[in-house]
């Protein structure tokens, strides 16, 4: 396994440049971001990329300036982009005091800087369908709303209302307007939510709050300190919003930095459409393995695109991901520039997403004052094909693209589920079944095999019954002849029943009848040994394998490389040994009279209910499903159960307890693991920089 | 009692008596070095009294006076005097500076070694710059003592530098710079050819210590420890500015770049700066690595009006770097030129973790002779096509190419085979064989019989353990066939006429410690005694080998291969690709070694099996391979970087041939054949027998996003056709002109004239009255239509 630390010598590097040159085949591909998504078992799978860079735009605004020369202004620190439904682009050029309007190809149409009232670090800028202007202009605390000539027709200045104390701040920056006209607006720092105005601009109410996030800390100082001490303390407040976005069908997205609210969606009357589904927005991780410390994920920006699509960025880790309209990931890529060379394609700080009607994807980079626009590749624009034909309910047109998709990238397994859903639609439930098996799907597989046994049982009923009944007459003319004759139905083997071992071992069937007693006669009468309790130890462990290996899938959602794991084993004889150890010293202490030995077998013995359940417990997972979920778990918790109670009376005649002592030096074993482990874990890391620190010496005295 | 007091007594005198010896100790070493370097400079400073004499060519010599500095401004051309002439060029030189003019006897045309004096704006560049664009050359430079880390830039004029020595030759001259200050000495020497002029920094008479006299010790502060980093010479050699916005700047980035000259132009830190062959892992602790593509071969150029310049490093390439800049940024001129880099950037660790520790410069100068040399191209419509044909010719004249000749002319489907991998298992690894090569027999007839005629065959993932197990490549993997299994299907390739190749990149690394590999004895290391390893995705720790012990299990396997009568290996990574200096002990090598090791694997594998492919692979691998695969399409992306041409295929084509990435795990499969097309390429795809679901069982595999061949054999026979249509018969013939037609729209023309117009748009596109290119299609003009 892992060496000594100090023995290790290794290099750190960026591991997204490694994969580049990794492979004699793998060169450095076009598109300079690599693209990633999540199987449904959570792992990180690399796909083509989904969307290629296109180009950049808005690098240079060109302007005439008092001498009618032409001259260059960039952007300054833009943080908004809104694109219209003709494809045309706005751009918030903050620091510059202006809005920026461009046409799909990029070119300068127009700048609006509202000479009769100058704006202010306008942060937001949002079009409606018949070209009226809405600026949030923060530096001026207002909102703006023009014209589509930039004429100014009304303010919207911070409203009164009891609704909003002396301390409310009103700093717009940035805003939505429904087909209604009514006006929905993102103030700095405001953790009332989102503020709505009606279309005349009175202020109606606030809209979409998110919830007080209370962590435990919080819970329990709310508890137990007194009314003045939590007075003083700083106010718990909701969650700040910090973007909006509207789609088409007037839902309204909202952007906030909690852990567990990151987007809603919200419908008219500010309910949460995800709500229910508590979507993980942090599923994507950039590079498999990150050298440097998590970065808090920062999300900024939200973008819906034609097929209903959501695009988000996440400012501080540079990543952008992309999840259809029910929140599955489609898929993310971390387009970041990490020696500060631009090249097409990489971001800096991305501040601000949209969406064209060609579903072009255009990112707004307040550090490099660009917009970098990117197009779906034709592995993107299959995927997203397959998803809309699904959520649609077209399963077959669904199919044919998946199938595409997994032509194009064979691991990419959201397409697994999706084929299997096609399949299991189409009644080919065998396909189906493997599919969903692929996909990590255990509802789905556990569907199609009821399906199939369902087939089955119809189409071989007759022969499954008479085959029973002759096997009920043969057995019952076996009882009989075994009654008339007397012949045995195992074979006598003397040579194994005079070894000793074979005996203590049979003794477990003993044990299983007559708990108490069994036990007992494992130490009084010597009816165990070191010998037969590992004969039971191992059998116990090849138990764990085979319903590792045998149940089927429907139980045991496992994927097929991850059943090579040996960790399990390890943990379980890890608990099992310091389990066995702790028993033995609580006991001692405590009044026991159980030696080591005793405890050793008793242990083991005690898990015979394994040994037995475990292969048949496998072989008739194979033949349930779901629904028959409750059987499959009670005979395992029986199971169980039995085992943990054989170990109670194990504890109870080994050491000569009664039933209460029995309990206290249950839980005593358990508090003594405890403390067990957590030196162990000390000492093996003191004991590493111990030998760190001696490796050091010696070198420097040797050189 | 007695006896304690008197020990701590003797203890503590003793004490007193080694901390005086050691200072003074100290001293007498101090004044000993000073003595010996006064003994130095009394040597130097009788010679240079002894006058150089001029040879053959008529030329007035002057000696410069040394010790008067070289003044600013850009040099006045009327005062250079004619030094060396032949029949096209003249040479022209002003001696107090060493800067020179070329001129073409014939057309007039006139290559300046500063910056062009037209349309220069006073106010358009710093004052640091202007010092710059006047000096002969630039240089980097690091001071030990004062921050190790932090290079300091500068030039000649600035330094206040002089030159000591000039002297004419033969072909040239010599000339010798002097800076004072920092005691940096540069001896340069500059020669005229039949079309070009080459300019050197000798190694021989290069000096970067200051020696200090003893009085001067005594009264300054102490020594800052200057050393030379890197120079740059003559760096505005051809600049232009962009006033006319004729012309562009050449680099090397990728396929090819330009740089247009443009007037106005968004961002002032607009830089191209890159490493010739890329960068060398054995710096890479802690280092920052380039972003992007690696310089495959050392060209630039510049083009303005109607002249033309190509600039080819040739000694001292696998120690520089290719920069560029555009106008607008640094100053107003756009330059493009060769650096020189002596000393190197490297992550020194101060604990046995190799956590902690601070980048420095290494103390140890890289010293060897850097020439190079700039071809002028005199034809009046010049474009990159005749850059690219000057460089053709450099390269077949230079360097041994040679155009392809017989079978390795025809249009060949590159076919790559994927074979195993290993699995990691419960408690062991198993092996998992994707295509047996039973199987992969079958794939190749079942090809065959569709349409494919001709076709090369290279067999990956062959080895002992599979495609990411590296060690202990032979014997063949068992489960796929075994050594005579590949025997068996080499005979039936060959009886069709198919070559086939081992790929044999995966000798760079070593994970499995067979081959008698030993991490700490044999792994590549770095300056700071760190083994250079990465981790993959399964957390297996991989090892580059160190290149001498790679040479060696190569020689010994090369009998291996020998028997299976493979036809020659696929080399890629530490054998053609990646240039690494070693600084392992036992098996020490600096890039400039790593280079000749390389190039010595190959010219035995060619002698032994006959023929060598290489995928990426750098300029000096080209003489020994056939084909090049996996190579770059495309440039890096850079925002200031306008056009991306072919300029790296233009050079090749007939000389070698070459593939692009997989068609079947491109990013959009469309685009990469219509560049293969425009670029004349030749098609490549690797399969599997084994279905995809196989692959995911091992998780290196998954890169390898399609390649059940089933799903793909439609494809590649109608790509193989459609690709033999196109460029079938003109494997062996020479690009001779490529430009764009239109937005999207693009035409490479061949040497007997054929013609091919590619058109990425949407909409089709009408090339004539009769001839229409559909979008997303190409058309096929046959020569002399």
């Amino acid at each position: 396994m892992k060496n000594n630390h100090s023995r290790r010598k290794f290099a750190i590097w960026f591991v997204c440049l490694m994969t580049i040159t990794l492979f004699p085949t793998a060169a450095f591909a076009d598109v300079p971001y690599r693209t990633f998504t999540k199987d449904s078992y959570g792992r990180t799978i690399m796909t083509q990329p989904a969307y290629a860079p296109k180009g950049v735009i808005a690098r240079d605004i060109p302007s005439l300036n008092k001498q009618g020369e032409v001259s260059y202004t960039p952007l300054q620190r833009p943080q908004d982009l809104f694109i219209d439904r003709q494809d045309h682009i706005y751009i918030a050029d903050t620091d510059n005091n202006r809005i920026i309007h461009l046409d799909p190809s990029g070119e300068l149409v127009r700048i609006i800087t509202l000479p009769e009232s100058p704006l202010n670090q306008p942060q937001g800028v949002f079009v409606t369908e018949n070209g009226d202007l809405f600026i949030a202009d923060t530096g001026n605390k207002r909102v703006v709303h023009t014209d589509k000539e930039g004429r100014l027709v009304q303010e919207l200045k911070r409203p009164k209302s009891s609704f909003m104390n002396d301390q409310f701040v009103y700093e717009p920056t940035n805003m939505v307007v429904d087909k209604r006209g009514f006006i929905y607006v993102v103030s700095k720092g405001s953790y009332n939510g989102i503020i709505e105005f009606d279309p005349e601009g009175n202020f109606l109410k606030f809209f979409g709050t998110n919830k007080t996030e209370v962590n435990l800390m919080d819970k329990i100082r709310r508890q137990f300190y007194t009314k003045e001490q939590l007075s003083r303390q700083v106010r718990l407040l909701p969650v700040t919003i910090r973007n909006i976005e509207i789609d088409d069908q007037g839902f309204i997205y909202t952007v906030s930095g909690s852990k567990s609210e990151q987007v809603k969606k919200l419908n008219i009357r500010g309910e949460d459409l995800w709500k229910e589904k508590d979507i993980d927005f942090d599923k994507n991780k950039a590079y498999r393995r990150t050298s440097s410390e998590p970065i808090e994920p920062q999300l900024t920006d939200v973008s819906v695109d034609q097929n209903g699509n959501i695009i988000m960025i996440d400012k501080s880790r540079n990543i952008i991901s992309q999840y259809d309209e029910n929140g599955e990931l489609l898929f993310y890529w971390s387009g970041s520039s990490t020696t500060g060379n631009s090249l097409i394609g990489l971001t800096k700080a991305p501040t601000a997403v949209a969406t064209n009607s060609r579903n072009e994807v255009f990112i707004l980079d307040e550090a490099l004052n660009l917009v970098q626009v990117y197009k779906p590749t034709e592995f993107g624009s299959t995927v997203q094909a397959a998803y809309k034909f699904m959520q649609d309910g077209k399963y077959l047109e669904g199919e044919k693209y998946w199938t595409k998709v997994l032509k194009l990238n064979a691991h990419f397994s959201p397409a697994f589920q999706g084929i299997a859903q096609a399949a299991f639609y189409r009644e080919d439930y065998e396909l189906a079944r493997d599919m969903f098996k692929l996909a990590g799907d255990e509802g789905g597989f556990s569907d199609s095999f009821w399906q199939l046994r369902l087939g089955w049982f119809q189409k071989n009923f007759s022969i499954f019954a008479n085959v029973l009944i002759v096997l009920a007459v043969l057995i019952w003319i076996l009882g009989l002849l075994k009654r008339k004759y007397k012949f045995r139905i195992l074979p006598k083997t003397p040579l194994l029943d005079r070894q000793r071992w074979y005996q203590q071992f049979k003794h477990v069937f003993y044990i299983l009848k007559h708990p108490i007693d069994g036990f007992g006669d494992l130490r009084y009468r010597q009816k165990g040994s070191y010998i037969s309790a590992l004969i039971l130890l191992i059998l116990t462990l090849v138990m764990i394998l085979v319903k590792t290996f045998y149940s089927s899938f429907t139980f045991n959602p496992v994927p097929d490389y991850e059943k090579g794991a040996s960790s399990m084993l390890i943990i379980f004889m890890s608990v099992w040994l310091s389990w066995v150890v702790c028993n033995y010293l609580i006991g001692s202490i405590r009044q026991g009279e159980a030696r080591f030995k005793d405890v050793f077998m008793g242990s083991s013995y005690a898990l015979f209910p394994v040994v037995l359940f475990g292969l048949p417990l496998a072989l008739i997972s194979n033949g349930l499903t779901l629904s028959e979920a409750s059987i499959y778990h009670s005979i395992e918790w029986a199971m169980l159960l039995w085992s943990g109670l054989l170990f109670f009376w194990n504890i109870q005649a080994m050491q000569n307890y009664g039933v209460g002592e029995t309990v206290v030096n249950i839980l005593l074993t358990g508090v003594t693991m405890m403390i067990l482990w957590i030196m162990i874990f000390i000492l093996v890391g003191l004991s590493s920089e111990f030998s760190n620190f001696i490796y050091t010496i010696y070198q420097e005295v040797s050189m | 009692m007695r006896l304690f007091r008197s020990k701590k007594l003797l203890l503590s005198v003793t004490a007193c008596i080694i901390s005086v010896l050691t200072v003074v100790g100290l001293i007498f070493a101090a004044s000993g070095s000073d003595s010996q370097s006064k003994q130095q400079s009394a040597e130097q400073s009788s010679e240079p009294s002894t006058a150089q004499q001029a040879t053959v060519k008529p030329a007035s010599v002057k000696v410069a006076t040394a010790g008067t500095p070289v003044a600013s401004g850009l040099p006045d051309e009327r005062t250079f005097k004619p030094l060396v002439e032949n029949q096209r060029l003249q040479l022209k030189v002003d001696a107090s500076t060493g800067h020179f003019l070329v001129v073409n006897k014939q057309t007039g045309d006139v290559w300046r070694s500063f910056p062009n004096p037209k349309n220069w704006k006073e106010k358009s560049n710093t004052a640091a710059w202007k010092d710059h664009l006047a000096s002969p050359f630039m240089f980097r430079y690091v001071e030990f003592n004062i921050r190790k880390d932090l290079l300091k830039e500068s030039n000649l004029i600035a330094q206040k530098g002089t030159v000591s020595q000039f002297e004419a030759t033969e072909h040239g001259f010599k000339i010798q710079y002097e800076l004072p200050e920092l005691g940096f000495s540069i001896p340069v020497e500059v020669t005229l050819g039949d079309d070009f002029v080459e300019t050197k920094v000798l190694s021989e008479g290069l000096k970067d210590e200051k020696v200090y006299t003893a009085e001067e010790l005594k009264t300054k502060k102490k020594d800052p420890l200057a050393r030379l980093v890197s120079i740059r010479l003559f760096p505005f050699l051809g600049a232009q500015t962009s006033d006319e916005e004729d012309g562009f700047l050449l680099i090397p980035d990728g396929s090819g770049a330009l740089i247009d000259f443009k007037k106005y132009r968004a961002g002032t830190q607009n830089l191209y700066t890159e490493r010739v062959y890329g960068d060398d892992w054995a710096y890479s602790n802690r280092n920052i690595m380039s972003e992007r593509k690696a310089i495959k071969m050392p060209f630039f150029g510049i083009k303005s009006a109607n002249q033309a310049m190509v600039g080819v490093i040739r000694e001292g390439d696998d120690y520089a770097n290719v920069v560029a800049a555009p106008s607008g940024s640094f100053s107003q001129y756009n330059w493009a030129t060769a650096e020189f880099e002596y000393r190197f950037k490297f992550f020194q660790p101060t604990d046995t973790k190799k956590k902690n520790g601070y980048l420095m410069y290494s103390k140890e100068i890289t010293k060897s002779d850097r020439s190079v040399r700039y071809y002028f191209i005199d034809q009046s419509e010049v474009d990159y096509a005749q850059m690219a044909d000057r460089y053709r010719q450099y390269l077949i004249d230079e360097q041994g190419l040679k155009p392809l000749q017989g079978k390795n002319a025809d249009m060949k489907l590159q076919l790559h085979i994927l074979g195993a991998d290993t699995e990691t298992g419960f408690l062991w690894d198993s092996y998992l064989p994707l295509t047996t090569t039973v199987e992969a027999k079958e794939i190749v007839q079942e090809l065959g019989a569709l349409g494919v005629d001709d076709m090369s065959i290279t067999y990956l993932g062959w080895q002992n353990g599979g495609f990411s197990k590296f060690g202990g490549a032979f014997p063949v993997g068992s489960k796929i066939g075994g050594n005579e299994g590949m025997q068996q299907f080499i005979d039936f390739a060959h009886t069709s006429g198919f070559p086939v190749y081992l790929d044999a990149s995966s000798y760079t690394f070593n994970n499995t410690g067979k081959d008698g590999f030993r991490v700490k004895r044999d792994g590549l290391r770095d300056l700071g005694s760190s083994v250079i390893e990465f981790n993959s995705w399964d957390d297996q720790r991989t090892t580059f080998v160190s290149p001498k012990f790679m040479q060696k299990v190569i020689q010994d396997d090369l009998q291996d291969a020998k028997d299976l009568m493979v036809d020659g290996y696929m080399y890629g990574q530490g054998v053609g690709n990646q240039l690494n200096t070693d600084y392992n002990e036992d098996h020490k090598v600096s890039r400039e070694e790593s280079m000749h090791i390389q190039q010595e694997i190959m010219n035995q594998t060619k002698q032994s099996l006959g023929n060598v492919q290489v995928a990426d692979g750098n300029l000096y691998t080209l003489p020994y391979v056939n084909h090049m695969h996996n190579m770059f399409a495309s440039n890096s992306y850079d925002l200031f970087v306008d056009r991306a041409i072919p300029f790296t295929q233009m050079v090749l084509h007939g000389l070698v041939t070459y593939s692009f990435d997989y068609a079947n795990l491109s990013d959009d499969y469309e685009e990469s054949f219509l560049k293969g097309i425009e670029y004349g390429a030749v098609p490549s795809y690797i399969v599997t027998y084994a279905k995809p679901q196989e692959l995911l069982k091992s998780i290196n595999l998954d890169q390898f996003y399609s390649t059940y061949y089933k799903d793909w054999i439609q494809e590649i026979v109608s790509q193989y056709q459609r690709y033999t249509e196109a460029l079938g018969d003109v494997q062996g013939e020479f690009i001779v002109n490529h430009r764009e037609l239109a937005h999207g729209v693009f035409e490479t023309t061949y040497a007997h004239g054929k013609r091919i117009i590619v058109n990425y748009n949407e909409t089709p596109y009408n090339l004539d009255t009769q001839h229409v290119v559909k979008a997303r299609d190409f058309v096929v003009m046959k020569g002399g239509a």
